[in-house]
């Protein structure tokens, strides 16, 4: 007990930790802090360790992306399991699994919408991790040891299918989708300081907050989350196809502000939501922040007033970047977004997208076709007052790309490799886990110069299982990723 | 008001069947096949953008045109589907080509385009006549299916996983092919998701196709190419085909009601018993039938609506074929079909006909006890107007227009004919084909292989 609580006190020393899905409450997935991987090694890069964890996968989810608490690696999977890793040696410290009667209601078997058990990305802070148990219940555990230091509270419903936790002045948010297992498809939040543990809501009305990443949040506490496919009528505070900002006023989680796309009805005709969690970060003294959907163009919004007075103005919107033949299924922008800044001062978006790329979208630097996903970088410029998103390159062609991560001059990405069909020629919409797992290949992480889009590495087929809806975490010279057959690897250079 | 002109052979031949197939309240958006619905409304009952009110708004636009390889039967309209390539809004229209092409509508862009090949021992026709084109005739329909799917899909190699859930189907489009063969066309791809089956004789003027249950039924008419005219049946799950003969008289159209599928043909009108086409009861009119059945409720009561060449419009009970109301003319000619809607607030029920050019309308009521039709308004004048159609209190006419007069597409008000919109220029030439309509559009086809929509244009950008 001694040796972990040195090893997290060391963590203060080594200072790159990785708390929150996203990186941030801003999820902006860019680790500050990471000096040992840098442009000029990462072709060196190789799986320092990989470890097989006996988490059970459930519908095609499994492992979610670490947390990095110095050097203890905390990985959630579905299977209720929470686990702490001890990074140099690669064993596992201990291990939660939380017990509980099976809930009376679940997502339909085969469903990969509703799986059942845990499924948001626990948040650390001061040392302590908040997970989200399968039946709804908040527990706080020690990262030394995994012990409890308070007792269990309902925040959810059980089986209810939420997404990553983030955490801001002591209050833990969450969102829902899907409607699994009854659950209502809404914002969350609960002050942990409060004795009484009230969970505090807001329903937009919509299809589902299916952010990946959850709620991003922003300088001033408000809580941004896509509202997935549904109408828009203000009249009846239905905000479908958008994104929503609440804030905790009081003992309420109240909206305080929305963006809806002028093409919402569009975009709910072909099931094009917005459901990808914003990345927000400031340019030029303001807050700005980044969405996206499956139409798949990339957002950019004031944080003080997302969309202008009518709401449904944004600061710019690019051209599609994909997505030409407005497929909901294996098209588009999933996931969340990324935001870095350089030395230079400039300010970079990224997003990730499924699918070919749209024959009208123009990018100064590219790398061959792009046929089954990439990552794009954007620059932000201002003048007079105007704001852009200006395409800077386009990554190579990657297995349906998922939300990069930035860590001290290079983007690590990575082509899931998972099958994302859910509908086909000889029977229409059968969205199912056993036949997307079957068809699914195997996930490749990427390397590359963030200025410049090229490949500095690749992992090749070395992943052996694909990823669904996991995610990349970056902290002293390691990129961790977790796959569906619930190994965990761990990326770095040798002897580091 | 009596039946008087019809000089009345009457037949009896009651049949015990319970066939209720094609029941009334599909509502939506929806166009199955001609003239809407099985009852042949030519209705759109509900619609979220498409009004009075918003036609004065003007919400109608020229949405988009395209050039298809030979002129298009009236579209059927879908449901959205949910695709291999994502959400779609389809439409299906045949060409006298043989080809089925699958549009969708809200891009006007072509998803898929099959042609189904001549498979018969006849000589296929290559050149038609007025009186009997040459290729596919009948339009198309759509209507549940209850096919096995054959359909494959790339995947990797190794034991595909049990599912513990049924085996999905996909949703189909009928397609009666000029070598009489009924293909049923998988709505996502336009392959035939089984062989397509003997139906009637090749080269045959074929319409009014409709798939009811596990049944397709089509007519024929003016005994092109050598084929018997006759009202024709295929029971889609043993492929056994039923027919009832009408000699010389052509059929004009068929329109389900009750437990009954009515016929009109040129001498009368025929209720058909709908699994066997065994005549249940028949009316030869004095003077030749010439439009096709249309049935409808009055005050939850089921009436037939047809007319004959004089240009009497027949109200019949269904049951008896009685005749219960006559409208009586002077040698107007009556136009092809009806249409017939009802309004949601008032419940008054509407009848729409053809008659010398222009659109009639009138109001069914109830006077002294027994249905009527009371004239209410007369549109403009138009050239060779088709059957009107009705989507949600909007009345859609078409002059089709002639050789160097183009077709104009009017919206009136269903309730008092006032022209609320029209096409203008927008159709560059005459249309051969009835209209239709879904999904808060109306779709009209010309000779020259053009397909237009109009209507509510909803913002993708």
């Amino acid at each position: 007990m001694k040796t972990l609580c040195f090893m997290i006190a060391l963590s203060c020393a080594m200072g790159a930790d990785w708390l929150t899905d996203g990186g941030n409450p801003q999820r902006t997935s860019w680790q500050k802090d990471e000096k040992i991987l840098n442009k000029d090694n990462v072709k060196n890069l190789k799986i320092v360790w990989k470890l097989q964890l006996d988490n059970e996968p459930k519908e095609m989810h499994s492992l979610f992306p670490p947390l990095i608490v110095g050097n203890i690696a905390i990985v959630a999977g579905t299977g209720d399991n929470i686990y702490a890793i001890d990074i140099p040696t690669a064993k596992v410290l201990w291990k939660k699994h939380f017990e509980y009667p099976t809930p009376a209601r679940r997502g339909r078997p085969t469903d990969p919408l509703c799986p059942a058990g845990l499924t948001a990305t626990p948040v650390v802070q001061n040392g302590i991790i908040y997970a989200l148990a399968g039946n709804g219940e908040i527990h706080s555990l020690k990262v030394a040891d995994g012990e409890d230091v308070a007792a269990p509270f309902q925040f959810g419903y059980p089986y209810g299918k939420s997404y990553a936790l983030n955490l801001w002045n002591d209050v833990l948010f969450t969102t829902t989708a899907q409607g699994c297992a009854g659950n209502p498809n809404q914002m969350w939040s609960v002050n942990l300081k409060d004795p009484t543990h009230k969970v505090m809501t807001y329903n937009p009305r919509s299809g589902g907050l299916w952010g990946r990443t959850g709620a991003a949040i922003d300088e001033n506490g408000v809580a941004w989350a896509p509202t997935g496919d549904g109408r828009y009528d203000p009249a009846t505070q239905t905000y479908g196809n958008g994104l929503i900002g609440a804030k905790v006023e009081g003992n309420q989680l109240k909206l305080e502000d929305y963006f809806i796309p002028k093409n919402w009805a569009w975009l709910q005709s072909r099931d094009l939501d917005m459901q990808v969690t914003p990345a927000i970060f400031k340019y030029k003294g303001r807050e700005l922040m980044v969405a996206g959907s499956k139409e798949c163009r990339v957002y950019l919004l004031d944080t003080k007033a997302a969309g202008g007075d009518d709401h449904q103005t944004p600061l710019d919107r690019t051209p599609l970047l994909c997505n030409e033949e407005v497929n909901f299924a294996s098209a588009g922008i999933w996931g969340g977004m990324a935001s870095w800044e350089d030395a230079q001062g400039t300010r970079w978006v990224l997003t990730p997208f499924w699918g070919p790329v749209h024959s009208d979208f123009k990018v100064p630097v590219s790398y061959g076709p792009v046929l089954h996903g990439a990552i794009v970088a954007f620059k932000v410029e201002e003048k007079n007052g105007k704001f852009k998103l200006v395409p800077a390159w386009m990554s190579r062609d990657m297995d349906q790309a998922e939300p990069p991560a930035i860590a001290n001059g290079v983007v690590y990405a990575f082509g899931s490799g998972e099958n994302t069909e859910q509908a086909y020629p000889d029977r229409g919409l059968d969205d199912n886990s056993p036949e997307r797992i079957h068809d699914s290949t195997h996930a490749v992480f990427y390397a590359l110069d963030a200025e410049t889009g090229k490949e500095l590495y690749s992992s090749g087929d070395q992943i052996k299982s694909f990823v669904h809806f996991g995610g990349l975490s970056v902290a002293n010279g390691r990129v961790y990723l977790g796959t569906y057959d619930s190994i965990l690897y761990s990326f770095g250079l040798e002897g580091k | 008001m009596r039946h008087k002109c019809a000089k009345a052979t009457l037949y009896l031949a009651l049949f015990g069947h319970n066939f209720a197939f094609a029941q009334y309240g599909r509502g939506g958006g929806d166009w199955l096949a001609e003239g809407a619905d099985a009852q042949r409304s030519g209705w759109v009952k509900n619609d979220p953008h498409i009004s009075v009110e918003s036609v004065q708004g003007g919400v109608m636009q020229a949405l988009w045109k395209i050039k298809l390889n030979g002129a298009p039967t009236a579209p059927v309209v879908a449901s959205r589907l949910i695709t291999y390539k994502g959400f779609k809004d389809l439409m299906f229209v045949g060409t006298g080509a043989d080809n089925v092409i699958s549009i969708d509508h809200a891009l006007g862009k072509t998803f898929w385009e099959t042609h189904l090949p001549y498979d018969s021992l006849l000589v296929p026709v290559k050149n038609g006549t007025a009186n009997c084109p040459a290729g596919m005739t009948a339009g198309l329909s759509l209507i549940a299916p209850a096919a096995p799917t054959t359909g494959a899909t790339n995947r990797p190699p190794g034991p595909v996983p049990t599912l513990p859930r049924p085996k999905r189907i996909p949703a189909v489009v009928y397609a009666l092919s000029s070598d009489g063969l009924i293909h049923t066309l998988n709505q996502h791809t336009g392959t035939d998701i089984g062989p397509a089956y003997r139906f009637i004789r090749g080269n045959a003027k074929a319409h009014d196709l409709i798939a009811v249950g596990n049944y397709v039924y089509a007519v024929t008419s003016d005994g092109c190419g050598g084929a018997p005219n006759g009202v024709w049946s295929i029971n889609m799950d043993d492929t056994l085909v039923s027919e009832w003969k009408t000699g010389d008289a052509s059929v004009l159209g068929l329109a389900f009601g009750g437990d009954s599928l009515f016929a009109t043909t040129t001498e009368g009108i025929a209720a058909l018993d709908p699994k066997t086409l065994k005549v249940k009861q028949i009316v030869h009119f004095g003077g030749l039938c010439g439009t096709s059945p249309l049935v409808f409720k009055f005050k939850d009561k089921e009436y037939v609506a047809t007319g004959n060449v004089s240009g009497h419009i027949f109200l019949m009970d269904p049951v008896s074929l009685e005749l219960l109301v006559n409208v009586p003319d002077k040698g107007a000619k009556l136009g092809s079909a009806f249409a017939s809607w009802e309004d949601s607030e008032s419940k008054a029920r509407w009848l729409l006909a053809v008659k010398d050019g222009k659109v009639v309308a009138f109001k069914v009521v109830e006077q002294n006890g027994s249905v009527a039709l009371e004239p209410a308004w007369t549109s403009r004048e138009m050239v060779s107007p088709a059957a009107p159609i009705v989507v949600n209190g909007v009345v859609f006419a078409l002059s089709s227009g002639a050789a160097k007069v183009p077709a104009v597409l009017y919206a009136l008000d269903g309730a008092t004919g006032k022209e609320l919109w029209n096409s203008g220029k927008s159709i560059a030439t005459f249309s051969t084909a009835g209209i239709s309509a879904g999904a808060s559009k109306v779709f009209v086809g010309t000779h020259d292989g053009t397909l237009y929509a109009f209507g509510y244009l909803l913002d993708r950008e």
